[in-house]
């Protein structure tokens, strides 16, 4: 048996889970056994060279991406926003993307460019964070503000503020409805790393999100990926990054300041200073203690019946915010020519569709798409019919 | 309002620039959030915390404007004692153009009775009204220069969100204080302005995302 030198069964299990295959309809596709599948997975064996190219021409990456061996980073777990919800395909297209972003193109960019240094805070926090109340976490939301500068007000655009700290973030369709973002931070590089999710499209939700992602790399880097196996340690990671966040995106003095009337239309008022949803402050002021239960309980049988639920006032309106880091990175690497755009595919071994939604950069940056053949509108008419019976007759020559 | 020609819009523009309206929208804007702020830390109770507002407001709203007149040369700020001396009011003067700034409940409510506001607009200029087309004209601004253009400027609050107004007007009275002659909405006129002041706390993250090139100019292609 041959095999394929060099192959590693621990990228092909990373392709299969970032494409969101189960083993079963990998093997299906390539028509090959589920056990084969496995044993090439596990290191037991590597596909034949024909296999091989099925392999990559199926997952759609270059057969390099599978001879790249295996490096252990030292990271946090990765967090998962809505991971209760989400189903384990989609967690492995998660994992696949943190892994290929903080592996491969990050480290790729780095050779020829500096990233904004990473300016975390130094805060003391327990070994155990799940130890922290919540009064203590409104002040490290508070302390965190103070470190990087801030006063207590709105902060216009949450995104650029934690790419101006260092935090490298991208934007790309998950394709999975029940994943907002996810995020971990690796200690090898001291980097938080935060994907967001591209298909949501409320900037406010988004900007939630990214506040909660950035309270897991405040309080959770140091957390270790088997704890979050642990039902209870999930959940209270996730409250502690709810809290931070909201903490973080409306500080309770000036939120005081602000609250006036407890009506849905106040904090729809709100929402458009604070950029946050309306559900959002509806449980900041209970939160808070502005509101009583019964109110609460009554803001959020109005908010229902008015079908904000599904979708708030301004959702629309409000400009949704991107990441600028990685996409600068690359096109200062193209327009200094460092590297042209067919040597960045050809050295990084990812799809391009891939390499460009990691760097967010526009469809087609690196590898111009061709143009689209379409069928003419005049298909099947009798006029298109004559055309090809005289293009027929000349082609016989007659 | 009375007319469609807005005569005593286009003479209030002509003596009072922009800079000076926009500064009467800002200084009500901070007159409300101030008043906010003082009242809430009083920690009353909701009750007599709302019955608060609308006098803090007051005073601070009256305060700011009676220091336009350190930024604009020529115009006039005065805190002026009623007749009968249980309150002051403040005036500003500009031209012959004079103001004074009210609270009232909507934007077609008049300011309750006073003295001071009948005797102000019992000198209104009566523009010259042509008798055929009820129509206001603008032929005998000359003569505007004797006489008082009274205007008063007329807030009240933004009805989900008391911390900030939901209108500034200018309306200008008849000389009995009965009616509208005509009236600018300040808010609808400066939309950018408005959305400053109801945004003032905003952060704005500057973009400091730099890369910087770590690649040796030998090594470029």
């Amino acid at each position: 048996m041959r095999g394929t030198p060099g192959f590693v069964g621990e990228r092909l299990r990373e392709a299969r889970e970032g494409r969101g295959l189960t083993a079963v309809s990998l093997a299906d596709l390539l028509g090959v056994t589920r056990q084969a599948i496995s044993l090439y997975e596990s290191g037991e064996s590597s596909p034949q060279p024909d296999v091989m190219e099925q392999i990559a021409n199926k997952l759609n990456l270059p057969i390099a991406f599978f001879l790249r061996p295996t490096n252990t980073i030292n990271r946090s777990a990765i967090f998962f926003r809505s991971l209760a919800a989400a189903t384990k395909a989609d967690r492995g297209r998660g994992n696949s993307r943190i892994e290929w972003l903080s592996t491969i193109i990050v480290p790729y960019l780095r050779q020829f460019v500096s990233f904004p240094k990473t300016n975390l805070p130094t805060l003391t926090i327990p070994d155990n964070p799940l130890r922290l109340s919540d009064d203590d976490i409104e002040e490290i939301a508070i302390d965190v503000r103070r470190k990087w500068g801030l006063g207590d007000g709105p902060i216009s655009n949450m995104v650029l503020l934690i790419e101006n700290n260092g935090f490298i973030v991208t934007r790309m369709d998950l394709d999975a409805p029940t994943l907002d973002a996810f995020s971990t931070f690796v200690s090898d590089d001291s980097t938080p790393y935060i994907v967001l999710g591209a298909d949501k499209q409320s900037a406010v939700r988004s900007r939630f999100d990214t506040a909660h992602e950035t309270g897991h790399s405040i309080l959770h880097r140091n957390f270790k990926p088997d704890r979050l196996k642990n039902a209870l340690d999930f959940k209270g990671t996730e409250q502690q990054a709810n809290r931070f966040a909201s903490a973080f995106l409306v500080p309770r003095s000036k939120f005081a300041d602000d609250f006036s009337m407890p009506t849905l239309d106040a904090f729809l008022t709100l929402k458009n200073k604070w950029l946050v949803s309306v559900g959002m402050l509806i449980k900041r002021a209970f939160d808070l203690g502005f509101i009583s239960e019964e109110h609460y309980r009554r803001l959020w049988i109005n908010y229902n019946r008015r079908g904000w639920r599904r979708a708030e006032p301004l959702d629309n309106k409000l400009p949704i915010e991107q990441p600028v880091l990685l996409q600068r990175a690359c096109k200062l690497v193209v327009e200094s020519k460092v590297r042209t755009p067919e040597q960045i595919l050809m050295e990084i071994p990812l799809a391009p569709k891939d390499i460009e939604e990691l760097m967010y950069l526009p469809n087609g940056y690196l590898a111009p798409r061709l143009p689209q053949v379409e069928l003419r509108q005049d298909y099947g008419t009798d006029d298109y019919k004559s055309a090809l019976e005289e293009v027929n007759r000349i082609l016989k020559g007659s | 309002m009375a007319s469609d020609n807005h005569v005593f819009q286009s003479y209030f523009d002509s003596v009072i620039p922009n800079d000076i309206q926009q500064d009467i929208v800002r200084h009500v804007f901070k007159g409300y959030v101030e008043a906010d702020k003082l009242v809430k830390r009083q920690e009353y109770q909701p009750g007599p915390a709302k019955n608060c507002y609308p006098y803090v407001r007051w005073v601070e709203i009256d305060n700011n404007c009676l220091a336009l007149n350190k930024k604009y040369p020529g115009l006039q700020t005065s805190s002026e004692q009623n007749i009968i001396r249980n309150s002051f009011h403040t005036l500003i003067s500009l031209g012959n153009v004079r103001i004074t700034v009210s609270a009232v409940g909507t934007p077609s409510s008049l300011p309750r009775t006073a003295l001071f506001r009948n005797d102000l607009a019992s000198c209104q200029y009566r523009f010259d009204i042509s008798a055929d087309q009820e129509r206001f004209e603008l032929r005998d601004l000359e003569s505007v220069k004797d006489k008082i253009v009274y205007a008063f400027v007329i807030h009240g609050p933004m009805f989900d969100n008391p911390r900030f107004p939901g209108f500034v007007h200018i309306a200008f009275p008849d000389e009995n204080c009965t009616r509208y002659l005509d009236c600018i909405n300040l808010l609808k006129r400066f939309p950018d302005l408005v959305e400053e002041l109801q945004h003032e706390d905003m952060i704005h993250i500057p973009d400091k995302v730099e890369v910087k090139l770590n690649v040796p100019e030998e090594k470029l292609l």
